[in-house]
């Protein structure tokens, strides 16, 4: 059942890059990366959902609990995503196929091999494997080398790439996570700092799209600044939930069973939950 | 595995073979100022780049560049993950470098068979490609353990991006 929550339903007739509603949630079809990034720099639609991604109805369902119960969403990623009824912690840790806790900074090469020998364990094509390790790769990068040292504003970046130079606070390991059903594959990675600014990191992505990602490129200290961009052009779907100074929980869908041409076309989802964006709205 | 670099002088000719993965922390060596015609970079061991690997290629790219003006500089064996950061960002590659040869991955989907499959210029492929023959080059593969048809596991348009 899909709460009362207003959804507005894109038509050819709309024009994206200018759209007047107030819905959160939008509804379209095949609607390019650029301008579904677009609706949320400009427009500050939350959620964008595309009728030719895998089920738009259940996506539509994921959307209403980010925005009603954001709690759950953050506490129970994978449940949430993978439809879970009335999820508990144990559900989300039999979902869990691949669970690791960060104890420092060493540990990100040797959880990454991991992961790529479960994917390719798994029997998925060899260019799975590689985009899950390298969301995987990018998404605990952000959360040990720039959520404990990034300011809300997010204006620089990390201060240095250098694993022996950054610590993980014990009280906040960041956790990486991966399940799946028969379709999708779900990567996901939290940390406990929320200091992911989403306005900031969605238009670098649109930038990039818009541009080339090798204009944006940071070419000194901190992160590349192309990592977000490229975990975003890898998956079919983006999950992003802050709540501001607690947690970020960034997760990504890769639907399985189709050749990788497919799975490029395939329009995106973007779903982001995030004080911040509220305030920017209001 | 990390990153391995060798290089190798023959004539006027750099041969240098790198395997592994390219990453922030990637040892991608300083080049040394010499009188080279030709850099032959064969890059077929590569399994894995990301951000922070991409953007060390590309000031390593820069520096032989600056190195080498003149220098021609070639590409071997260039793996699906170079030809999509190639085909996505400007400059992964440096401006007038050729690619010889690449590799494009296949998936049977029928027996779930991985196989790969090498292209060389000249010998499977002629420049400027035409875009339509090409992709159906890169599409048409059979699966050697069931003899079906293979599904290409990867993005033929990367290839024509780059490839062009």
């Amino acid at each position: 059942m899909i709460p009362s929550l207003e959804i507005f339903e894109l038509t050819t007739a709309d024009d994206p890059s200018n759209l007047n509603t107030t819905a959160p949630i939008v509804v379209c079809d095949s609607l390019g990366s650029e301008y579904v990034l677009s609706l949320f720099s400009r427009s500050k639609i939350q959620h964008i959902i595309q009728k030719s991604n895998l089920n738009h109805q259940s996506e539509i369902q994921i959307s209403a609990t980010m925005l009603q119960s954001p709690d759950q969403f953050r506490q129970f990623p994978l449940s949430t995503i993978l439809g879970v009824h009335n999820p508990t912690s144990d559900s989300e840790a039999q979902l869990a196929e691949v669970n690791h806790q960060l104890s420092h900074p060493d540990e990100k090469s040797l959880v990454l091999d991991q992961i790529e020998k479960w994917v390719a364990e798994s029997n998925h094509q060899r260019s799975i494997a590689n985009d899950v390790r390298l969301i995987a790769d990018e998404l605990i990068s952000n959360s040990i080398f720039n959520a404990p040292y990034v300011d809300f504003e997010n204006s620089f970046s990390g201060p240095t790439r250098d694993k022996n130079k950054i610590s993980i606070d014990p009280a906040k390991k960041p956790r990486v996570f991966i399940g799946r059903d028969h379709d999708r594959l779900i990567v996901g990675c939290q940390d406990f700092y929320g200091t992911l600014n989403v306005n900031r990191v969605i238009e670098r992505i649109r930038i990039c799209y818009e541009s080339n990602p090798g204009q944006v490129m940071n070419f000194g200290t901190g992160g590349a600044g192309i990592g977000s961009f490229m975990v975003f052009d890898s998956c079919s779907s983006l999950y992003i939930a802050v709540e501001v100074g607690v947690s970020t929980t960034i997760c990504c869908a890769l639907p399985l069973k189709m050749s990788a041409v497919r799975r490029k076309k395939i329009p995106k989802n973007l779903h982001i939950s995030s004080e911040e964006s509220k305030w920017k709205q209001k | 595995m990390e990153a391995k670099v060798i290089s190798t002088l023959q004539d006027l000719n750099l041969n240098v073979s790198i395997k592994g993965q390219i990453t922030a922390e990637s040892d991608l060596p300083t080049l040394q100022q010499m009188p080279i015609e030709k850099l032959v970079f064969n890059v077929e061991g590569i399994e894995y780049i990301n951000s922070g690997g991409v953007r060390k290629w590309i000031l390593w790219m820069e520096q032989a560049k600056s190195l080498f003006p003149q220098a021609t500089f070639r590409f071997e064996g260039v793996p699906s993950v170079l030809i999509k950061q190639a085909a996505t960002i400007q400059n992964f590659l440096p401006p007038g470098s050729s690619i010889d040869s690449f590799t494009v991955p296949y998936f049977c989907e029928s027996c779930s068979t991985s196989c790969e499959k090498t292209f060389r210029k000249g010998q499977d492929f002629k420049l400027p490609v035409d875009r339509q023959a090409f992709i159906k080059i890169l599409t048409s593969a059979t699966c050697p353990t069931c003899k079906g048809p293979l599904e290409i596991d990867a993005i033929p348009e990367h290839y024509v991006l780059s490839i062009n």
